[in-house]
């Protein structure tokens, strides 16, 4: 971790939406999609999240950009919290903070011209005369690795790949500090969406600014954030540098999903742990999640090869493991020893 | 890669669009030509006209149209009154179409106003605009029609903001849905991260996204507003003499359907025909703006 204050820090972050009432005019379910969520943003860092569908990935994006308000614990923006919607506040801060999103196809208003969609930034916050915002704006479509050609096409006439470099333009025009990627390259073909990484990573060197990726796609995660935090329930279980979190995993969950990534190498293959089916003896998966929300245990104790008595008494809190690498820090009673993968 | 991508996506809109302009159906061709007939005949009338609609000539009462064997004088014969029923009909279609287009453009707009406005997150306003929109789709609003103009008696600006208001719930409901589905597209999200105005989302992004739905919608509520204006003319409760309109013509024909059935069934006719071929240019709107119904 970098020593320079964070632009944004999530501070026991919790969001949980409304579920059904089990009778009418009953108490509503409640489904918590973040609980307890610490994260940092330092200037200039970029913090991948990974977990799978449902893990609250988008959810801490959103609550980080502001768009949503989390039902307890905070966002600091700058060390000050994030301003109510309704403030003016609020409204200057989205020069700073922007968001690229999952679905290329539906980010773009399908009756506006190209070049007048990238525009438009600088038009809500009158940004010089006109004819500069649209100089701008060519530049920026330019920079992207846009031809000119498609600047006054619509939409639909447009690739996935294109639509997502028109998107990326958008983010950039008010040349934000914070840039969060939700999911920006699960939309598209594998090589396009290396491309667009490549794109990210090269706009990253020029502007420096800070990023939050999330994502599901480990390989592009290694590829180029530089911290990790891995979700898994709405909790973060284990927060690394992208290497160490590579090589040694600590938390089981880590562990399989770096090892459900598959190897094309065989020589290169390594002994994995995949998640095996439950002995026939053991208790269902359902019944131990019941359990272990009851108790108060470990979310993933269900789902753990490690699983112990422990595990399905008390939650265990994310804390740093060895001294020897600060920052790595795991939600585990029973972690793998260090260096245990590859 | 991104040049054959561009053409080809370039080539199929062209396609696209030839396509839908040659294979514009026979009948649509047809209603279009029909609708462009009675347009031009009412925005010209005062030129067309032979005779002024309102003079009378009791000499020449009740006479037939060429196809009956009368002559070219009056083309399509007199009235009891002996007035020119051609020139009549060509200042009657001015005052339906008229009539009928300012209250589907009155209705158009107040209903699309409070559809964006039952849109918006207070609940009050919206419940309020919903529970009207309902109230209006339960009561028969022709019988509320004649009530008010019985009230307040008739006046041509009355009839027209009436004739404009019965529409206007059906504007709303449609309205309100598409804006709030709109509002859930990544776009608009997009949007409100960037800080973006309510009015520039709404009036900038939503509105053009949900203007063919619009102007479907008002192709296809046209006929029904002309059907309203003229039964309520035929009833004598909307357009009074000395002005005319289809309605008014068929009324007074009644009387002499007997006798002289030209005298309602040429504006009958008009009507019929109006109305169906906005009906069929409407479906056929429908199809080419929409693609999804």
């Amino acid at each position: 971790m970098t020593g320079a204050a964070p632009i944004l820090e999530a501070r026991n972050l919790c969001r949980r939406y409304p579920g059904p009432r089990r009778w009418p005019l009953g108490p509503r379910s409640h489904q918590h999609a973040v609980s307890a969520v610490n994260l940092s943003v330092a200037p200039g860092e970029i913090l991948g999240l990974i977990g799978e569908s449902g893990s609250g990935k988008s959810t801490i994006g959103r609550l980080m950009l502001g768009l949503e308000r989390p039902d307890t614990g905070q966002v600091l923006v700058d060390g000050h919290p994030m301003p109510q919607r309704a403030d003016p506040a609020w409204r200057q801060l989205r020069r700073q903070l922007q968001v690229v999103f999952q679905d290329p196809h539906g980010a773009l208003d399908p009756r506006k011209r190209i070049l007048d969609q990238v525009t438009e930034p600088l038009d809500i916050f009158a940004e010089g005369t006109a004819a500069d915002r649209q100089r701008r704006a060519q530049e920026m479509l330019a920079r992207v690795g846009l031809r000119p050609s498609v600047f006054t096409r619509f939409p639909n006439a447009l690739s996935g790949g294109q639509k997502q470099r028109v998107v990326i333009a958008r983010a950039l025009m008010l040349s934000p500090r914070f840039l969060l990627c939700d999911e920006p390259i699960s939309a598209l073909d594998v090589s396009v969406g290396a491309q667009i990484t490549a794109l990210l990573a090269d706009l990253h060197r020029d502007h420096g600014m800070a990023m939050l990726v999330v994502s599901h796609d480990l390989s592009m995660v290694r590829s180029f954030v530089h911290r990790v935090a891995v979700l898994f329930a709405g909790r973060v279980v284990e927060e690394a540098n992208v290497a160490t979190l590579f090589a040694a995993p600590r938390h089981p969950y880590t562990r399989m999903l770096i090892d459900a990534v598959p190897i094309a190498d065989p020589t290169r293959r390594r002994p994995r742990q995949l998640p095996t089916p439950m002995p026939p003896a053991a208790p269902s998966v359902a019944q131990l999640a019941i359990l272990g929300a009851v108790a108060g245990g470990c979310a993933f104790a269900a789902r753990c090869p490690h699983r112990q008595a422990l595990c399905l008494q008390k939650m265990p809190v994310l804390q740093d493991m060895d001294d020897a690498r600060p920052g790595h820090r795991t939600a585990c009673h029973f972690p793998n020893p260090k260096g245990a993968a590859q | 890669m991104a040049g054959s991508t561009h053409a080809s996506a370039m080539q199929r809109q062209t396609t696209m669009a030839e396509t839908s302009l040659r294979s514009t159906p026979f009948v649509v061709r047809l209603s279009l030509a029909c609708l462009a007939v009675f347009v031009l005949g009412g925005l010209f009338a005062g030129w067309i006209a032979p005779h002024d609609p309102a003079a009378q000539n009791l000499m020449q009462r009740l006479a037939p149209p060429v196809f009956l064997g009368g002559d070219w004088t009056y083309p399509l014969g007199t009235d009891a009154l002996g007035r020119d029923i051609f020139s009549r009909m060509l200042f009657a279609t001015r005052m339906s179409l008229g009539v009928a287009l300012l209250g589907t453009l009155i209705g158009a707009v107040i209903g699309t106003f409070l559809g964006f406005v039952a849109a918006q997150q207070n609940r009050v306003t919206s419940g309020v605009i919903m529970a009207l929109v309902d109230a209006q789709a339960a009561l028969p609003f022709q019988i509320l029609v004649l009530a008010a103009l019985a009230l307040f008696g008739n006046a041509l600006w009355l009839f027209v903001a009436l004739v404009g208001i019965a529409g206007w719930e059906t504007y709303a409901r449609l309205i309100r849905g598409a804006v709030l589905s709109a509002r859930t597209e990544t776009y608009v999200q997009a949007l409100e991260a960037t800080g973006a105005s309510a009015w520039r989302i709404h009036g900038r992004h939503i509105l053009p996204n949900v203007a063919n739905i619009l102007i479907i919608q008002i192709s296809l509520n046209f006929p029904s507003t002309i059907l309203l204006e003229t039964s309520l003319s035929f009833l004598g409760l909307g357009i009074q003499p000395p002005l005319t309109s289809l309605g008014e013509m068929l009324g007074s024909g009644r009387d002499h359907l007997l006798l002289a059935w030209w005298i309602a069934v040429v504006p009958g006719a008009a009507i019929f025909l109006i109305t169906l071929s906005m009906s069929l240019v409407g479906d056929w709107l429908r199809d080419l703006l929409d693609p999804d119904s």
